[in-house]
């Protein structure tokens, strides 16, 4: 009796499951890979900070039309009379130019100061773009990204103190900057700061918390 | 003294790690069916969708094949531009499919609706999400989907039986259907199904487990 009842709750969950629910979510930029395509037409949309985003393993390049010129000398890219760019290392790809800006609260500032021609979208009206493995386990595709108004600095993911050890070694990200003309450029290579908090301050006896942060490597 | 300063060291830790790049899995049932290719923006669905129409978002996606079904569907009147009028007052630039999203597990309807639709790895798309409205506080938009190989049914949340007790009324989803001519809308409205799990048979003494599915309901 008792198990035809768990059978019944299972299948009525089985049931469930069958529908594809549409479950609504707080989409964010800083998950994403700063770029993606308006609903409404399918028009590339970027982020207020991005020049360029580089994926080679998925052929993408997506450029804010106003720096065009500089992420083809930084990719080192021969620009083709067809419009595409060819990159060292033997690709070759048409480059999709942004025409929307992505504006949120918190990025209205420097979407005003790199708005250009682009027009303003909000977060909820564009699909944006996520990078992952082709299949589960495999690495994940790495991106290079440029952004202005970010630099780069430096962060050591080492050593004890107060109780809090830093496992990692020498690691960089890109940090907002006051001044908006700094760039700052993620390689897409992740190097990962473990923070361990033990119960002494000399880091020994009890671990208390874990935790592992993931870094987007920049130069 | 420590006790207060070591939490806000690690907090200030944790903030420092936020540029972080966290790769998600996608699924095709948590998305709107569709999504644009990291290539080239093109636009890429699920091989069950014959179209996908949010009005909130001015959002029209077709399978060519089925461009003549969706316009009689959504009683649209298509003009030389082009563009439909949907009834409402919605003028609309349907934007067509060029790839289907294969996966493991829908290689079979895949086949069955490819046409002259090209093939694409969901790793390689932007997938579009229902996410929650720009302005806290508003409804989350209605999408209307319309699949084939499927089949709307009817689902009884209500009544009691062996302590389980449901509760939410008559509910309706999209269930894959041996007959893949069969189709199935999804209206997009959200009906929820509360499922209480109660000590005694007849629904009475402690809960022991509540849940809520929320159904997408469909005609």
């Amino acid at each position: 009796m008792k198990s035809t009842f768990w059978l019944g709750i299972g299948c009525l969950f089985a049931a469930a499951s069958l529908c594809p629910l549409h479950a609504a979510e707080r989409a964010s930029l800083d998950h994403s890979l700063r770029f993606g395509y308006a609903l409404e037409d399918g028009a590339v949309a970027i982020d207020p900070a991005v020049i360029y985003v580089y994926c080679p393993a998925t052929d993408t390049l997506v450029v804010h039309p106003e720096y065009l010129k500089d992420a083809a000398a930084e990719l080192a890219a021969e620009v083709l009379p067809t419009g595409e760019w060819f990159i060292p290392g033997g690709k070759l790809i048409t480059p999709q130019t942004a025409k929307l800006m992505i504006v949120t609260a918190s990025s209205e500032k420097a979407a005003i100061r790199n708005l250009g021609a682009l027009t303003a979208v909000s977060l909820d009206r564009v699909a944006l773009a996520v990078a992952l493995p082709t299949e589960p386990g495999e690495p994940t595709p790495v991106c290079q990204t440029k952004l202005t108004g970010y630099k780069c600095k430096n962060f050591d993911c080492s050593g004890c103190s107060g109780g809090i050890q830093k496992t990692g070694g020498a690691l960089t990200y890109c940090d907002k900057s006051d001044n908006p003309q700094d760039t700052c450029t993620q390689t897409g290579s992740f190097k990962t700061c473990i923070i361990t908090t033990f119960t002494n301050a000399d880091c020994t006896g009890s671990v208390l918390q874990s935790t592992t942060a993931n870094y987007n490597s920049c130069q | 003294m420590r006790k207060i300063s070591c939490p806000l060291i690690f907090g200030g830790l944790l903030l420092m790690a936020l540029p972080c790049l966290s790769a998600q899995r996608p699924s095709l049932d948590n998305s709107l069916r569709f999504g644009y290719a990291l290539r080239d923006g093109a636009v890429a669905i699920d091989p069950a969708v014959v179209f996908v129409y949010c009005p909130d978002t001015d959002t029209l996606i077709v399978h060519p094949d089925f461009a003549k079904d969706a316009a009689y569907d959504l009683t649209a009147e298509i003009l030389p531009s082009g563009e439909w009028f949907i009834p409402g007052g919605k003028l609309i630039t349907p934007q067509v499919a060029k790839l289907m999203i294969v996966t493991g597990s829908n290689e079979k309807a895949a086949l069955r609706n490819l046409g002259s639709l090209e093939a694409v790895g969901l790793d390689q798309v932007a997938m579009a999400v229902v996410t929650e409205p720009g302005t806290p506080g508003e409804p989350t938009p209605v999408c209307q989907v319309k699949l084939t190989g499927y089949k709307c049914q009817a689902y009884d949340c209500s009544g009691c039986a062996s302590g389980t007790k449901k509760s939410g009324g008559a509910m309706s989803f999209c269930t894959p259907s041996d007959k893949p001519t069969d189709t199935c809308t999804q209206t997009g409205s959200i009906k929820t199904c509360n499922i209480t799990q109660y000590q005694n048979a007849d629904c009475s003494g402690a809960v022991i487990m509540t849940s809520a599915t929320n159904f997408n309901v469909c005609n």
